[in-house]
Order: structure tokens, then sequence, then C-alpha cells
């Protein structure tokens, strides 16, 4: 983005993390009312992506949308809400941040999933307040992320080199399997298995291609950190 | 607070949900969905129930159209998608929406 200065010159002044527009990103902002399409009541039936690949997530069935929050989050109610994009090509690496809150925790509740079930993960286990990452095994398990708190979870799915982190704690790091996502479901698994929506509210998803450099990491972990509501 | 109305009739569970999609294009503003729900159907000992969500702003809105009136209500965090709660009978009969 560019503002305008005092003397009339036009200088960058990025909003956001410079790599988000490197086409290996793409980002979903739920403060930006223009990328979102909701009714009046605040249902959303369309969740669009930013960056150079379009990656939209999509309802179109009137009770799975899930509610739009003043000012600026999506909440899936744990019952039949979810959002999904169309099928497209994402083989690992997969790296996924999210600025999210889980508002209630029930096992085998999924935050997303790629375009059918158990592509790449995050869900909620039987032990309380327990998230675990799957793409075909899950050596790991975390329980730092406090309910019906904000924070800043990554996730990168990347055969044996992958990795959980919740907020600054230290990286979770195993195997979580190969499997290859081949889209994204947000709130849901990714086909339609009952009972796996999931209680959660997110601000800002950002998902990239690629494994991140350090820098880049850092970045987007700042900028997200700097959203937290 | 989710709402149900229940039905051991898909056709009128179908109806139900019709008019409910229908009654949202026409009240709530950008309504945006090509339909409100598909039908859920679960299975007790009388047989198969089929049941259709009720938005939440259905009552607020809707101050004319009849309401169904008998409903089943469930805490907002129920697993309604995946079956109806064990006690679900003791909070009330079988019911029945408006159709």
């Amino acid at each position: 983005m560019f503002a305008q200065n005092a003397i009339g010159f036009w200088s960058a002044s990025a909003s956001y993390p410079a790599c988000i527009d490197d086409g290996h990103h793409w980002w979903y902002d739920a403060t930006d009312l223009a990328q979102i399409t909701k009714d009046g009541s605040d249902f959303v039936s369309s969740f669009k992506s930013k960056g150079i690949l379009t990656r939209d997530l999509l309802q179109a069935t009137g009770t799975n949308q899930p509610l739009w929050v003043t000012p600026g989050t999506i909440r899936f109610d744990g019952v039949d809400n979810f959002l999904k994009a169309v099928a497209f090509t994402w083989n690992q690496p997969e790296y996924i941040y999210l600025l999210v809150k889980q508002i209630s925790h029930q096992n085998v509740d999924y935050w997303f999933d790629g375009n059918i079930v158990d592509r790449g993960i995050i869900y909620e286990s039987a032990a309380p307040n327990v998230i675990k990452p799957y793409a075909g095994a899950e050596p790991v398990s975390t329980n730092e992320l406090t309910i019906n708190t904000w924070g800043v979870v990554r996730v990168l799915f990347n055969g044996a080199s992958s990795k959980i982190i919740v907020n600054n704690n230290a990286a979770l790091t195993g195997n979580f399997g190969a499997n290859n996502m081949g889209g994204f479901t947000l709130g849901r698994s990714g086909a339609a298995v009952v009972g796996n929506c999931a209680n959660i509210e997110v601000k800002d998803i950002i998902c990239a291609n690629i494994v991140d450099a350090v820098g880049d990491e850092a970045d987007i972990y700042a900028f997200l950190l700097s959203r937290k509501p | 607070m989710i709402k149900l109305a229940i039905y051991t009739s898909k056709i009128e569970a179908q109806t139900y949900a019709d008019k409910i999609h229908q009654w949202l294009i026409k009240n709530r503003k950008d309504y945006k969905a090509d339909r409100w729900c598909d039908v859920e159907e679960t299975k007790d000992q009388t047989g198969l129930k089929y049941y259709v969500k009720v938005p939440p702003d259905y009552e607020v809105l809707n101050a004319k159209i009849a309401l169904a009136k008998d409903k089943l209500t469930l805490p907002l965090t129920a697993s309604i998608v995946d079956k109806l709660p064990d006690d679900w009978r003791k909070i009330d009969e079988i019911l029945k929406g408006d159709t």
C-alpha cells in the first residue's frame, strides 16, 4: 500500500508483510469488508483471499454460514458452520498461520482441513484444551492456547520437518504425515462428516505453499500479534 | 439457542425448509444462499425423524408469520448435525413445525 506524504511524494508504507504479495501466500482478513459477502444478519457466504493467489472460501447453504462479528472477526458456531474453497492444488509444504480463538472445546472438532477429510488439519482432542495437527500422523499435541483467548497458531505440514507453534512457545516438531491438502475448508473437516464443526472465531488466516524464510515467518507472526483483538 | 422443527415426513420437513428460505429472501437484507439447509434425519425408537434448523433471527424478524408450534430447543453447542441428544424426548414430545 502507498500513502502520499506532506510534500506530495508517494512512499511505500507496507501495512502487512511484503511476502504476502510474493505469489506463494494468500490471506483471509476478516476486518476487510471488501473481501466478505454477508447478509443483513451478518452471515457470511463468501470470504475472499488477498494476495496474488485466489483461494476464496464459500458457503451457499444458509444454515452453514458463519457469523461475521463487529469489528471484524468470523465466528463458527460449532454446530454446522463452515466455509470451503473450490479444490485447488496445494501440496506440502503447506504453512498456515491463524489468529484464532477457541470458544469451546469438543473432541474431534476440526479447525480446518484440506479439500477432503484429514488432508491437513488441526483438531481438538478429547483432553481439555488440547489440539493436534495431523496430515497422516499426529506425533505432537499442545494445550498452550487457552480456551476463549485469542492467540497465533502456526502449523507447517512438511513431512518429517513439520511443526506447530502456539504464540511464542517452542516449536513442536515431528512428522505430521504426507497428506496433501488440495484445498481449504475452514471450521470443519474437508468432507461431509457429521459432528466435526469447531466452535472457533478467526480474524486472520495466512496460508503459504512454501516453507517461509525465518524473516518472513517472524514478520507474519509479529503482524498477526499486532492485530490481536 | 438452536431451534429445530421436527417432522416425521421428509416432504413436510423439506417444505418447511423451503418456506424458511423464501422467508429469508423476503425478510433478511442481502440474504445470499442457494438454500436454507439440507433436511437432516435421525432415527429413534419410533422411526425416522427429519429436522429443520430455524434461523436465529427468524422469530426476531418474523412478527406475522406463525412459528412452528412445537420446537425442540437445544444448547448452541449441541452437535445436532450428528444426532439428537439422548434425552431429547425429555425436553418435549414429538414435535411438528408449521407448514
